[in-house]
């Protein structure tokens, strides 16, 4: 475990697993669908422009998937959609990084009272079912992608927070950071220079099943209805909204609903895909 | 052994197949004719004097009788549990003459002695009431004193003539309660009320919270016993499930249903879709104590830059009338000769422009659009009406975002006046344009602790009109200050009137006797089922 | 060994408390004012102000937080639900409870058998297409968000009810709530049924991760044991496929299946907030989201109350199972059983 992997050979271990790739290549259509949304959506996702005239209408050749209840074209808000999804993804993710990982990487190198007030601050977060924490948090600090964003990040703080310390727990009394700590080099250094390096790898793998997990309560947040503005483009409301009108189209539910799943397969492959070739040691946990 | 796991797996996920028979089995076991009424949520309580709530009123209104009430066709005051009644010339003093040999569903009879203990709870500061909030209490605060001139006579003491008072009696919260009870139940009253209506509540336990509200057929009402035996109240928040019970006639009425999914079940063979055009108004306040709202250029603008018609047609799916007045048409007085502003978007691009050079308005404006979540019945579906303005005010670049709150809270926001732009509606509580011109409209509904001028509508003209005529008792004058009052409303557009929505539920083919009533009450006293429905029901 | 369990149990009361503090302050500050939510259109001014002074909304709010904590500490009480006022909270949650709790436990129930069974097929046919089919559908449980899979449900399975425990307007009065089990004791199969048919696509819906993440365990711990010697050599002797996997390989590999099982029933809560949602499932999950939407502060703090103290005491029951089958974690080096 103390000699990580070189990168080539990860490499060809991850190039080697077909489900590494089959979600690496969802994960980039999704990632394609968000940066390229103007080019690849054939209608605008709303605003006046983009209302086609005919409310829940069937596929047809004009619109692949139909149209929504305020007429618009559900193919393009599907595409228009992955930003939000992925960019709530990504920052809900980055923020339990932040928070989770520095007061796990300090819980586990200094242990004693430290680590114990992160862990119970843990443990306070992980009384109530995380998508209860987080709808708790919307609301009370006001419903917005913002508040989402935040409270999705502070569900998954624990993930991260755990691992970290764990990882440092191992780390933090071998011979190199010994030889580090003999040498006189400072604590902010051997956390950030000598301790980090053999974070990375868990940190990327985890982040990688986190976007996932992260995508799916962002998504759970706005079909409950707690996620705000309402207007924009966002597979989670797109579902909730389109339940009500299933007896006449079920598009506009069920493009949405494969949307996130297909999303979080990916992420779900990638991310066991780089656990197998970065860190074999992690699986199973 | 694939074979064996197979076979297994399969026989786990095939139960519901196998066990769908059981079901069937279970609900032949009652043999009494019950109607299920499936609506979008849940009563919290029945006590007609300490709630408002629409869900509860449906159910209110079939347990307990008020002195007079509506006729449902004509809309006019008719006899109930009093016969006649009469009034001294100021209309200070009326006296009424109560029905004799009614009795309430605890069997007591009902007389004076009740009729003054339920209108002092509604008057009197704590006289008996079990909860501090008693929403409807200052409709009846022109009434000074109620008094028992014998067993079956009372006398009401007013301190101003009121316009509206024999109105106010054939609403819901009028309704009367039963004094023996009231005491016996004490705080359990609110969910296990007695009155003297045509269906009771026999148990406490026969209304299980959220999941089901049966009353009986009360065998000694005055009127005689209803045709129904049961009547079943479900809540079933999500309408899609209401679309499917009612088409698989599981339920025989449902009401608050999508618009687009009513014109689909209308050609569903044993759906019949009933429609009655809505003593309600959906209308855009547009709070003018914010900038840039304050300008009246800025609000016409507005106004010329909304297609109704395709509001209607987008979220309402065809199903309502534009509206130029915030009193519906189908109350007296609401000004008919009033011709809308056209939609035009140039018109609203001009004045915006002559806003900006004339009175310093800025360029371009955003404005906040707060919209409740849940559907009412004047707005069956927020979120589609919100985007819709939305995209429209955006063509003559006015960026809007929207904002939405669950109901409860959307209210208080907007009473508060936290908004520019809101939209909102009413219903009417009694068939008059004052329930509308002086709740909505007045200044002296300003309010941030539940105000209903959510404009923050300021014009002292309109207000000593609207004023006047409540105490103005020749229904002409009234009507012509009324009509005045709205004229100076529609220069002003405080306020943008959307959609009169039609108040339309749906009925299985074999339920009779039943008529949608236009402010949505629910009354299943007449209801029936036609004979060869209801064998096959039994089968 | 006691004082270990003592020490847990203390540290699971305090994280609780401070939980239900955090809980208590987030809700209020809500910017609702819970008095006017529900008043509504006709709403008096004056009745709420007196309202929120008779219910001692409008005080500091460490001191209505101390008055909570005293009220319940000492006696017990989470007062009355706001939004029902005939209504405490201890019998709103007593109505809510145990719909939720049966939705779990069938859910449960669903998840470990086909869990188990679809992971010992997988390990079976390793790297054959029974593999990939069940890895598949276990990747895709994961996967596909509860509340899309609970939707497709119902749009497949068009002729089971959803959105109640029973059919309209039967005459069942229960007396606990658990309607399941106190059928099958009363002996009325058919009000069993019923429910079944009810319980049965909310259960499925829920099932579907631990479901999922049962198969998985299950799989890569059968593939260890399978591996194991004493099995190759069983299979050596003759001994059929199924008997080995029955026999050998299953007692040994489900130990690890029964951690994950019991660490599933915790998630099964929070997965319940949003199944129940989509099937109009009247229990805990639902009956809190509405209070949060209404800012009914009793019911909140009574509903996140209940669930603090149901996640905590499995987390800690769970501890105390570890414990049990590996006195080391306990720091105990006596026998331990």
């Amino acid at each position: 475990m103390n000699e990580a992997p070189s990168h080539s050979r990860a490499w060809r271990r991850f190039r080697r697993s077909r489900s590494a790739w089959i979600g690496a290549s969802l994960v980039g259509l999704f990632v394609f669908a968000a940066i390229a949304a103007e080019f690849v959506a054939p209608y605008a996702p709303q605003g006046a422009e983009g209302r086609s005239g005919a409310a829940l209408a069937r596929p047809s050749a004009d619109h692949w998937l139909g149209t929504d209840l305020d007429e618009y074209d559900v193919f393009s808000r599907m595409v228009h959609g992955s930003r939000l999804s992925l960019l709530a993804g990504i920052v809900s993710v980055s923020i339990a990084i932040a928070i989770g990982g520095p007061a796990g990487a300090v819980a586990g190198y200094f242990g004693g009272w430290t680590d114990t007030l992160v862990m119970r601050a843990i443990d306070v977060l992980l009384t109530f079912p995380g998508i209860l924490v987080a709808m708790l948090v919307v609301v009370s600090i006001g419903p917005s992608w913002e508040g989402v964003m935040l409270a999705v990040g502070l569900i998954n703080i624990p993930v991260f927070c755990r691992q970290v310390r764990a990882t440092v727990l191992t780390v933090r009394n071998l011979e190199y950071v010994d030889a580090a700590r003999a040498v006189g080099a400072s604590t902010p250094y051997i956390l950030t220079r000598v301790i980090f390096p053999s974070l990375i790898n868990p940190i990327v793998v985890l982040g990688t099943l986190g976007l996932g997990t992260a995508i799916l309560e962002v998504a759970g947040l706005s079909f409950l209805g707690v996620a705000g503005e309402m207007d924009a483009a966002e597979w989670g409301s797109m579902l909730s909204e389109a339940k009500d009108h299933l007896s006449t189209t079920i598009w506009p539910a069920v493009a949405p609903g494969v949307a996130i799943s297909l999303t979080v397969v990916g992420f779900n492959l990638l991310g066991d895909g780089l656990r197998d070739a970065l860190d074999p040691h992690l699986e199973g946990k | 052994m694939l074979n064996r796991f197979g076979l297994m797996v399969s026989l786990v996920l095939l139960t519901p197949f196998l066990s769908g028979c059981c079901c069937g089995g279970l609900e032949s076991a009652h043999q009494q004719s019950t109607l299920i009424y499936g609506r979008g949520g849940e009563a919290e309580l029945l006590d007609p004097i300490h709630t408002d709530n629409g869900e509860a009123v449906k159910v209110m209104v079939n347990i307990f009788d008020t002195l007079v009430t509506y006729n449902a066709r004509t809309m006019q005051l008719v006899p109930s549990l009093a016969t006649q009644w009469s009034h001294s010339d100021d209309q200070l003093i009326w006296t009424f003459k109560l029905r004799e040999g009614v009795l309430f569903h605890d069997g007591t009879q009902f007389d004076a002695d009740a009729v003054v203990f339920s209108f002092r709870r509604l008057t009197e500061k704590d006289f008996h009431w079990i909860n501090s909030q008693v929403p409807m209490e200052p409709n009846y605060d022109a009434i000074e004193s109620i008094t028992a001139i014998d067993s079956h006579t009372v006398e009401f003491k007013l301190s101003r003539p009121s316009a509206v008072f024999l109105e106010n009696l054939a609403m819901y919260s009028a309704g009367i309660v039963s004094p023996t009870a009231h005491q016996d139940r004490g705080k359990k009253f609110l969910i296990w009320p007695c009155g003297t209506g045509p269906f009771m509540l026999a148990r406490q336990a026969d209304w299980i919270l959220d999941q089901e509200l049966v009353l009986t057929a009360f065998d000694d009402h005055w009127r005689g016993r209803p045709a129904i035996d049961r009547l079943i109240f479900v809540p079933v928040s999500e309408s899609s499930k209401r679309v499917e019970q009612i088409r698989r006639g599981e339920i025989h009425i449902a009401d608050n249903l999508p618009p687009d999914e009513i014109n689909r079940l209308a050609d569903v063979p044993g759906c019949t879709v009933q429609m009655q055009r809505g003593q309600n108004v959906a209308y855009l306040t547009m709070q003018a104590e914010h900038k840039p709202l304050d300008n009246v250029k800025v609000r016409r603008a507005i106004a010329h830059a909304i297609d109704k018609q395709g509001l209607i047609r987008v979220a309402y799916s065809g199903s309502g009338r534009p509206a130029t007045n915030i009193v519906p048409p189908t109350i007296w007085g609401a000004a008919g000769d009033i011709v809308d502003r056209d939609y035009n978007i140039e018109k609203a691009k001009d004045l915006l422009k002559q806003a900006e050079a004339e009175d310093g308005v800025e360029l371009p404006i955003t404005l906040s659009l707060y919209v409740m979540q849940r559907e009412r019945p004047y707005m069956p579906q927020p979120r589609q009406t919100a985007k819709y303005i939305k995209d429209q005010l955006q063509q003559i670049g006015i960026n809007v975002t929207i904002d939405q709150k669950e109901n409860s809270q959307h209210f208080q926001r907007l009473s508060a006046g936290k908004h520019d732009l809101g939209l909102i509606g009413w219903s009417s509580d009694i068939n008059d344009p004052d329930n509308f011109l002086y709740n909505l409209m007045h200044s002296d509904n300003i309010n941030s602790l539940g105000g209903n001028n959510l404009s923050r509508y300021r014009n002292d003209e309109f207000d000593k009109l609207v004023f006047a005529a409540k105490g103005e008792l020749d229904r002409e004058k009234r009507k012509q200050m009324y009509l005045q009052a709205q004229r100076i409303m529609f220069d002003d557009v405080p306020t943008l009137p959307l959609v009169h929505t039609d108040v339309r539920v749906v009925l299985r083919d074999n339920v009779k006797g039943y008529k949608v009533h236009p402010t949505s009450m629910v009354r299943l006293r007449l209801a029936y089922f036609e004979k060869e429905e209801e064998s096959a029901n039994d089968e | 060994m006691i004082r270990f369990l003592f020490g847990r149990l203390a540290q699971a009361l305090a994280t609780t408390l401070v939980a239900i503090v955090v809980v208590f302050i987030a809700i209020r500050t809500l910017p609702t004012n819970p008095v006017l939510a529900r008043a509504g259109r006709h709403a008096v001014p004056e009745q709420i102000q007196a309202e929120m002074a008779r219910q001692g909304w409008d005080r500091p709010l460490l001191v209505q937080a101390g008055d909570f904590l005293q009220q319940l500490i000492l006696h017990g009480e989470l007062g009355d639900s706001f939004f029902i006022p005939a209504e405490s909270v201890g019998e709103g949650l007593w109505r809510t409870f145990p719909a939720t709790i049966e939705l779990a436990l069938a859910a449960l129930l669903l998840a470990i058998p086909i869990g188990v069974m679809v992971g010992i097929a997988a390990a079976v046919w390793r790297n054959r297409p029974p593999d990939y089919l069940c890895m598949t559908g276990s990747l895709l449980g994961v996967s596909v968000p509860v509340f899309f899979l609970g939707i497709c449900l119902i749009m497949v399975f068009t002729h089971l009810p959803t959105g109640r425990r029973m059919p309209f307007g039967v005459n069942y009065t229960s007396h606990t709530g658990f309607i399941v089990i106190e059928s099958i004791f009363e002996g009325r199969l058919n009000v069993t049924a019923a429910a079944l048919c009810h319980l049965y696509l909310p259960a499925l819906a829920l099932s579907s991760i631990p479901m999922a993440v049962i198969a998985r365990i299950t799989r890569s711990s059968m593939l260890e044991v399978l591996s194991a010697d004493y099995v190759r050599t069983a299979r050596a002797k003759g001994a059929s496929l199924w008997r080995v996997v029955m026999r050998h390989a299953l007692p040994n590999a489900s130990i690890p299946v029964a951690n994950i099982a019991g660490l599933q029933i915790g998630f099964l809560l929070g997965g319940a907030v949003l199944t129940e949602t989509v099937f109009d499932w009247p229990g805990l999950g639902r009956h809190l989201v509405t209070a949060v939407q209404k800012s009914d502060y009793n019911v909140v703090q009574g509903c996140t109350l209940l669930i603090a103290v149901l996640f905590v005491s499995i987390n800690l029951m769970l501890d105390v199972v570890y414990v049990w089958l590996d006195p080391r974690v306990g720091g105990v080096s006596e026998d331990g059983q």
